[in-house]
């Protein structure tokens, strides 16, 4: 081709268009493309974000479960511990009492008051009072034989007291160890992502938002990790069961069916000996024989009182737990990550240098395609808090217990506006095990990027 | 001297051949763009689909975890779609037992360790297309020459997300767990002095 036929056909070019409307629908479909995949990493975004707090709500929801059915377990040894000792109060106050009949029938207890009261404490304490009594000597006997029995009584009430208290602080401290796990696999068949992984990544995410920096955060590093033992979604308050062993107030046989005040007995009733007509009638009776006892109660020392009188119990409610699942970054889904023209480390990027300069350089100073990626799908986290709710067994009123957070109402919880305590659910030996009912809810999720304590409430 | 009119029946020929390069170009044009059109709105709805799915999975297996039977689960699925794309919605419910440091908990020590994993299904399987799949999937009954159908589609016409939930509906509030009983059991032997001795 000479050099006229040259010049002939670049004008013939010029004038040429042909060619231009596809040119220009390529690039359109190339910029719809383009938006066809942003939209798919944005709608993965907003599945692992959906993805991450169902699977927070679940543990939250599974911890609180747990936490409920340990509360449950304790609250019921409780029930257990109290009615164990107001069974064996019925048959050592039907036995005691038929000592002190004895003791009256045979010493005659109107005429020697000092008399009676020494034999009755040598009665209570093991003594042969009645060998030592004149008079129908016979049926004295018998009796008190059957009131030595409540001697061993107590001791096997003082042993069987350790052994629930002792068992329920076994389950106040291990209990705690179930909702983790079983939150945590709650979490992982939701989908999320191990939460060693997750959360650092969400973490490293948002400071290099933040700041124009990138902190290298990291947990400490743990290769050898069971796979059993991975979390998936990890505590940020305390799973304990927040119960702890107290003084009960009230005593065993508190019955209320007798009538509202029958066998209610206060601090200044405890204390106060001179006002026994406040009593009821079944105190009275008591008092004539347990202020004979031994000062050894159930549970020795401070916390207990004599005859299961004063047992303590596990007692308190848990507050709120607020539990972390996420799912770490990955790559972006349609590998746009690895071109080297989006990828922005590769600075300054070649075609910056082409446009900006209009030198004479290639379009890209490397291949298409690198190795790695730093356009990622960002990592997301849920947080999602749970609290076991429900209404106290011991509750005298529920509507005054029916409040969140107050799901075992203990024994030794007072009535500000009645003065009474809150045993008097319990109706009797014979009304058995009353059950709780506790159960696990969700009470609000916390979202990232929120005010600091405002709760989203889930309805469900 | 019949030069000038060749001349004119080539310029004339020419602008044909031009009007119809044009005619072709906006055609692969349009082409291309519907093509990129309809991926953008199968894909974007798909997208919203697979995120309700994600919602109704939630959904799904909080009821299960509450003891809703499967139907009435399965009923929930027009909470989270469209009225018209509830046909499509397939949910499964599988109930495993939650284990501790990778062992399964019998239930003889904790009872009703269990948790529901559902899953929520949105689509149609390639095999269902021939038979009766709405809009858009019965597009893909369209035989293309050249290109044999191939069940790869189903990555494409199915999507799907899943979710636990705890059974909630026993919270030990009637009995003790034996596994509570065998502690306080073992709390009394340790108390006689049996692992001592």
């Amino acid at each position: 081709m000479d050099l006229f036929s040259l010049e002939k056909k670049i004008r013939q070019l010029r004038g040429d268009d042909s060619g231009s409307v596809l040119l220009l629908s390529g690039m359109m479909a190339f910029v719809m493309a383009i938006m066809v995949l942003y939209s798919l990493d944005t709608s993965q975004v907003i599945y692992n974000r959906i993805t991450s707090q169902n699977a927070a709500d679940s543990a939250a929801e599974t911890a609180a479960l747990w936490q409920a059915r340990g509360l449950n377990v304790i609250q019921q040894l409780n029930d257990f511990h109290y009615v164990f000792n107001e069974t064996l109060f019925g048959v050592e106050f039907g036995e005691l009492t038929a000592c002190v009949g004895a003791d009256t029938a045979v010493i005659k207890w109107g005429n020697d008051v000092a008399c009676c009261a020494s034999l009755v404490g040598a009665v209570i304490t093991g003594g042969s009072c009645c060998e030592a009594i004149p008079g129908d000597f016979k049926n004295a006997q018998s009796l008190c034989n059957i009131c030595k029995q409540a001697i061993p009584e107590n001791q096997y009430q003082v042993s069987t007291a350790k052994q629930i208290l002792d068992t329920q602080q076994l389950i106040s401290e291990f209990w705690p160890a179930l909702e983790v796990v079983f939150a945590s696999q709650a979490a992982q068949q939701s989908g999320a992502d191990p939460a060693l992984n997750a959360i650092p990544s969400w973490m490293g995410g948002a400071v290099s938002k933040v700041l124009p920096v990138s902190l290298p955060i990291s947990m400490p590093s743990l290769p050898n990790l069971p796979s059993a033992l991975t979390p998936y979604a990890l505590p940020m308050t305390s799973v304990s069961l927040n119960v702890e062993q107290k003084p009960g107030k009230y005593w065993p046989w508190r019955w209320s069916f007798l009538g509202p005040n029958f066998g209610y007995v206060d601090e200044l009733a405890l204390t106060d000996v001179a006002a026994p007509l406040d009593w009821g009638i079944g105190e009275v009776a008591c008092s004539l024989v347990f202020v004979f006892l031994s000062p050894q109660g159930d549970i020795p020392g401070s916390l207990g009182g004599p005859w299961g009188w004063k047992d303590s119990y596990y007692i308190g409610h848990p507050g709120y737990m607020t539990w972390v699942a996420g799912k770490t970054n990955e790559m972006e889904l349609a590998g746009l990550g690895k071109l080297a023209w989006l990828n922005p480390s590769s600075s300054p990027p070649a075609e910056v240098n082409y446009w900006l300069g209009q030198s004479n350089v290639q379009m890209f100073n490397a291949s298409a395609a690198i190795s790695s990626s730093t356009l990622q799908i960002p990592a997301v986290i849920g947080l999602a808090s749970s609290q076991v709710e429900g209404t106290g067994v011991t509750a005298e009123d529920e509507s005054l217990v029916s409040e969140l957070g107050t799901m075992i109402d203990n024994l030794t919880s007072k009535d500000s506006a009645s003065g009474l305590s809150g045993i008097a659910g319990v109706l009797g030996p014979l009304a058995g095990m009353v059950p709780i009912d506790s159960k696990p809810h969700l009470i609000g999720v916390y979202l990232p990027g929120n005010t600091a304590g405002t709760t989203y409430k889930i309805y469900h | 001297m019949k030069l000038p009119v060749t001349a004119n029946r080539l310029n004339r020929r020419r602008k044909r051949t031009l009007a119809g390069a044009i005619l072709a170009e906006a055609a692969l044009g349009l082409c291309l763009l519907v093509f990129v059109w309809i991926l953008f709105s199968y894909i974007s709805y798909m997208s919203t689909n697979r995120i309700r799915a994600n919602m109704s999975a939630r959904y799904s297996a909080w009821l299960s975890g509450n003891g809703v039977s499967g139907a009435a689960y399965s009923s929930s699925a027009q909470y989270s779609f469209m009225n018209n794309d509830t046909n499509m919605v397939k949910l499964t419910s599988t109930k495993n037992t939650l284990g501790f440091l990778g062992v399964s908990v019998p239930s003889m020590i904790l009872p009703d360790p269990v948790i529901y994993s559902n899953s929520v299904a949105f689509g149609t399987n390639y095999t269902d297309i021939s038979s009766s799949s709405p809009f858009p999937f019965n597009m893909l009954m369209v035989k293309l020459p050249f290109i044999s159908p191939t069940e790869m589609l189903t990555n494409f016409t199915l999507v799907s997300a899943h979710c636990a939930w705890p059974d909630v509906s026993d919270t030990y509030n009637g009995y003790l767990p034996p596994s509570i009983t065998a502690i306080a059991v073992a709390e009394t032997a340790w108390e006689a002095g049996i692992f001592t001795q």
